[in-house]
């Protein structure tokens, strides 16, 4: 079969079509506002909403670091865990802020690759706390104040310190690795694959994947102009 | 950039390029509740980025680029709900629009189309709607050598795969 065959079906259908077809204009105003409809709506919706959560965290343990700024061992891993949530909230504006920019007029492989580009970094987001299980004792310690008003660096037991001190480096090892491994050339690394399942991991695969076959779709014909 | 359209310009502009619309979100949207938020999703974005519509480029590119990209980002969102279903719900298929029912070239046409990934789709639409290599270069974001090439490919393709379909 053609594809010039297929062509002709394909303009016969568009005039059959033409006529029975009928836009329902009235409904553009309805349209217009109902912006939760629209995926990329929803998706700036939450993004704002955990920006807001981020933001009033921070001021809590910003009030809560003032308030033991004299003892190092207690504002230290506040300061730390301020840091974890300051990092979200930083890449949220980011996210909002490329989303505003977004024009869906622009060619077909440019804003693909841009929306794909934007999940990937929301996806991202998830492996955050992988990259902070180094530094886990900074929760511990936050928690035990707030909850037992015990400064667990302080007074804590030393051999279970020290013991926790050994597993938070050895979790340096897998968080720099999935820092460093992360991109779509890795793809098929079946370890990659395992490391990010779950957590928005398998949306981030699906994610670059889409954009390794963007790029292939992009470079196809030159590929084949070198052969 | 051109100045904002009135509400009964752009219920024009939309009457004049409704098939277009109609064509990408019935190529990438098989069940039809999906295809009316499609449709309705294409027009706001039309009218959200009329304004920003460069005159040296074709309104028909400006429409097809916009459809395309909501389309296929919808296409996307499916594929992945679609991956989550129940297997019972995935037995439960849409059946064929009366066109296809009616005639047996167009239920050809569709399952060549629904066979293609979502970018060599938008290739597919954009030739089949008879627009220049130029234009569906500018379309997609290709160059023009790489849009000829994927055709002759995509021709390649349906030849081997669909040798002897009779559509009379």
């Amino acid at each position: 079969m053609e594809l010039d065959e297929l062509k002709q079906t394909w303009t016969e259908q568009a005039r059959k079509l033409d006529r029975v077809l009928s836009l329902n204009l009235q409904g553009l105003k309805a349209a217009q506002l109902d912006k939760t409809r629209s995926a990329l709506g929803r998706f700036k919706a939450f993004r704002f909403r955990e920006m807001v959560v981020g933001i009033f965290v921070l001021l809590l343990l910003g009030s809560y670091i003032a308030d033991r700024v004299s003892v190092p061992t207690l504002a230290l891993p506040a300061f730390v865990v301020a840091v974890s949530f300051l990092v979200p909230v930083i890449s949220n504006i980011r996210q909002l802020l490329l989303l505003e920019r977004i024009s869906y007029a622009d060619p077909v492989t440019t804003i693909q690759r841009k929306l794909e580009e934007i999940k990937l970094h929301y996806l991202r987001s998830f492996l955050f706390p992988v990259l902070m299980l180094p530094l886990y004792m900074a929760y511990v310690s936050v928690t035990f104040n707030l909850f037992f008003g015990v400064d667990v660096l302080a007074y804590g037991n030393p051999g279970f310190l020290w013991a926790n001190l050994v597993v938070s480096l050895l979790f340096i090892v897998p968080a720099v690795w999935v820092l460093r491994h992360l991109s779509f050339k890795n793809t098929d690394n079946p370890v990659i694959r395992i490391f990010v399942h779950g957590n928005g991991g398998t949306q981030m695969v699906a994610a670059l994947e889409f954009l390794k076959t963007l790029q292939e779709f992009e470079e196809e014909a030159n590929g084949e102009l070198r052969v | 950039m051109r100045p904002p359209l009135t509400d009964d310009q752009f219920s024009a502009l939309l009457e004049e390029h409704k098939g277009i619309i109609y064509k990408i979100a019935h190529s990438y949207c098989r069940n039809a509740e999906d295809r009316k938020d499609v449709i309705q999703e294409i027009i706001v974005q039309l009218w959200k980025s009329h304004g920003r519509y460069e005159e040296r480029f074709k309104l028909s590119t400006w429409i097809y680029r916009v459809a395309l990209n909501v389309a296929i980002s919808a296409y996307r969102r499916e594929k992945k709900r679609n991956e989550r279903v129940s297997p019972l719900e995935e037995i439960i298929v849409e059946p064929a629009t009366e066109l296809e029912q009616a005639d047996p070239k167009v239920a050809t046409l569709r399952r060549i189309i629904d066979q293609l990934d979502e970018l060599n789709r938008a290739l597919m639409i954009l030739y089949l709607d008879d627009n220049s290599y130029r234009d569906i270069a500018g379309i997609l974001g290709l160059t023009e050598t790489n849009v000829a090439t994927k055709i002759n490919r995509l021709k390649l393709k349906i030849k081997e795969q669909f040798p002897q379909t009779n559509t009379d």
